[in-house]
């Protein structure tokens, strides 16, 4: 029985480790106007996609261990064939940063730089390859958090 | 230097062009995208972890359809050939199209027929064909439509040579001689007016055909290359990873309830050319009567002899046909020395020596327009 216990309590030590599970999902982005004339976005199911469409990507992760998890940080390349739509990431208790050389570096917005006919511009959204959330808050166990963003399709 | 500075500003703006022309995603690709996530636990970097998500690009399908002479009736006269309409077809969707096309008269709503087949259509040629190769032309049973399979491919917007992304049909006319025959107008209408009268001052005679016109809607069908005309339900299921169909509002059509097909119409068309003719007389002495002579110049004398000149112009765009020229002399001139000196060009001709009237009838005056021509008849009498 002893042999046993501490078996048992070797594997409670192993999976007192935190599991992060992650999950994305793809929505068609629309402007669906109600009878009082307010408009309002919705995330649709993905049906007709077509280029022009407003793709949005939500992230999802949850903490399914029994510590908590820190450091997160999500990394996430703009699809092929798709332009970010500025301004549209969100995260809660994150900073987000974008890369314009593949990932490489990471800047805010206002930051971000790029050479265009031999000068120096700011950059647009069309340079964009990379979106980075970066978490300050510690995700408790059996929490969950999302980001998201949005995009065109080409 | 100012050279050198003009080129940096066109290098600048081919670029900012490049950029706003951004092609569209092909139909089919698939969009991937991969999310990549770190953490640690305590201070121990964990195994990172990555989720994907992907869809696949549906097709859409959306062109236009244009005709050059739009804004314009194309103007045609009796008996002309090759009168062409040219349709300029762009497909804005992201993978290529097939068209079918039919063209309809717009005021009957009948299908154009090629070579008489079943209607009352019964001289003219209409047909359509892709620049550079016939395809409408020849045995097609129904309408001004193409034959199965013979469909216009129109490369897509996928890459950024816009120029890839058209295409040219052609619709060609044929005029019959009798404009009824073409035109939806009464056998009565559709003939040209004939100038029967001039007037005693000889002053200037315009006259005006009113103008009778030819409606054509041609329509571009999208095909799924098999000269079947595209559908769909708006309501039918839409797969992720599947690629579907989507009509563009512009080319979806409302068959029944949520079912659609796609076409795009444009309308154009054909106008008679108008006859518009000038009348002008001229009187000259040109001979002193008999025993008076030496005089440098001829006098209006009794027994001197008068020439009278007629033109006839057309000065519209479509030919005058069945032209009559009729003249009764003043009765201050010899009736019986009444005699016709030039009738070139004129069908039938006669000097009434009894009535003092002159006659002429011109079987075509071509307009001025159309390398046109002015027909003169001369005629002489004596003064009492």
């Amino acid at each position: 029985m002893k042999y046993i216990s501490t078996f048992i309590f070797a594997l409670l030590a192993f999976n007192a480790q935190a599991e992060v599970a992650m999950n994305t999902d793809v929505f068609k982005v629309v402007n669906v106007t109600d009878a009082n004339g307010k408009t309002s976005q919705q995330w649709q199911a993905p049906e007709n996609m077509v280029p022009g469409t407003v793709v949005g990507y939500r992230i999802t992760i949850k903490n399914t261990g029994k510590e908590a998890a820190k450091d997160l940080v999500i990394n996430n390349p703009i699809p092929a064939n798709t332009t970010y739509i500025a301004d549209s990431a969100r995260g809660a208790d994150a900073r987000i940063d974008y890369s314009v050389d593949g990932g490489k570096t990471f800047a805010q917005p206002a930051e971000l730089f790029v050479v265009k006919n031999a000068k120096k511009v700011q950059a647009s959204v069309v340079d964009y390859t990379h979106i980075r959330w970066t978490f300050n808050k510690a995700l408790a166990p059996q929490n969950s958090t999302t980001a998201q963003y949005t995009v065109k399709l080409n | 230097m100012k050279k050198q500075l003009s080129l940096a500003l066109a290098a600048a703006g081919l670029t900012i062009a490049s950029q706003g022309a951004m092609a569209m995603t092909a139909a089919g690709t698939d969009i991937l995208n991969t999310v990549n996530l770190t953490y640690s636990v305590g201070s121990q970097a964990q195994t990172p972890v990555s989720a994907n998500a992907t869809f696949k690009v549906d097709r859409l399908v959306n062109y236009t359809i244009v005709a050059d002479a739009t804004a314009n009736l194309t103007a045609v006269t009796p008996s002309q050939t090759n009168v062409d309409i040219t349709f300029t077809v762009s497909n804005e969707g992201n993978e290529a199209q097939d068209f079918i096309f039919s063209a309809q008269d717009i005021a009957t709503s009948a299908s154009f027929q090629i070579n008489g087949a079943g209607t009352s259509y019964t001289d003219e040629v209409v047909y359509a064909a892709a620049s550079g190769a016939t395809f409408w032309e020849g045995a097609v049973a129904a309408g001004l439509q193409i034959q199965a399979g013979s469909t216009l491919n129109v490369p897509a917007n996928t890459d950024q040579a816009a120029a890839t992304k058209t295409k040219t049909i052609t619709m060609r006319l044929n005029m019959p001689a009798a404009p009824a025959q073409i035109f939806n107008v009464s056998a009565a209408d559709a003939v040209f007016p004939i100038l029967t009268t001039i007037d005693a001052t000889g002053t200037l005679n315009d006259v005006k055909v009113d103008t009778a016109a030819l409606g054509v809607t041609v329509t571009a069908k999208a095909t799924d290359g098999s000269g079947i005309q595209l559908t769909l339900d708006k309501t039918a299921a839409n797969g992720l990873t599947t690629k579907e169909n989507v009509f563009a509002d512009a080319v979806a059509v409302l068959t029944s309830g949520t079912s659609y097909k796609s076409e795009k119409s444009t309308t154009t068309g054909y106008k008679f050319g108008t006859a518009m003719l000038k009348m002008t007389k001229a009187a000259a002495i040109t001979a002193m009567p008999a025993g008076v002579t030496g005089y440098t110049n001829n006098a209006a004398i009794p027994g001197a002899t008068v020439e009278y000149t007629i033109t006839v112009q057309n000065y519209g765009t479509g030919a005058a046909s069945s032209v009559a020229v009729s003249d009764t002399l003043p009765t201050t001139l010899d009736y019986s020395t009444l005699a016709l000196t030039s009738t070139t060009g004129a069908a039938t001709s006669n000097a009434d020596t009894a009535t003092g009237v002159v006659n002429a009838t011109y079987t075509s005056v071509a307009a001025a327009g159309n390398s046109g021509d002015t027909q003169t008849l001369k005629f002489t009498a004596k003064i009492k």
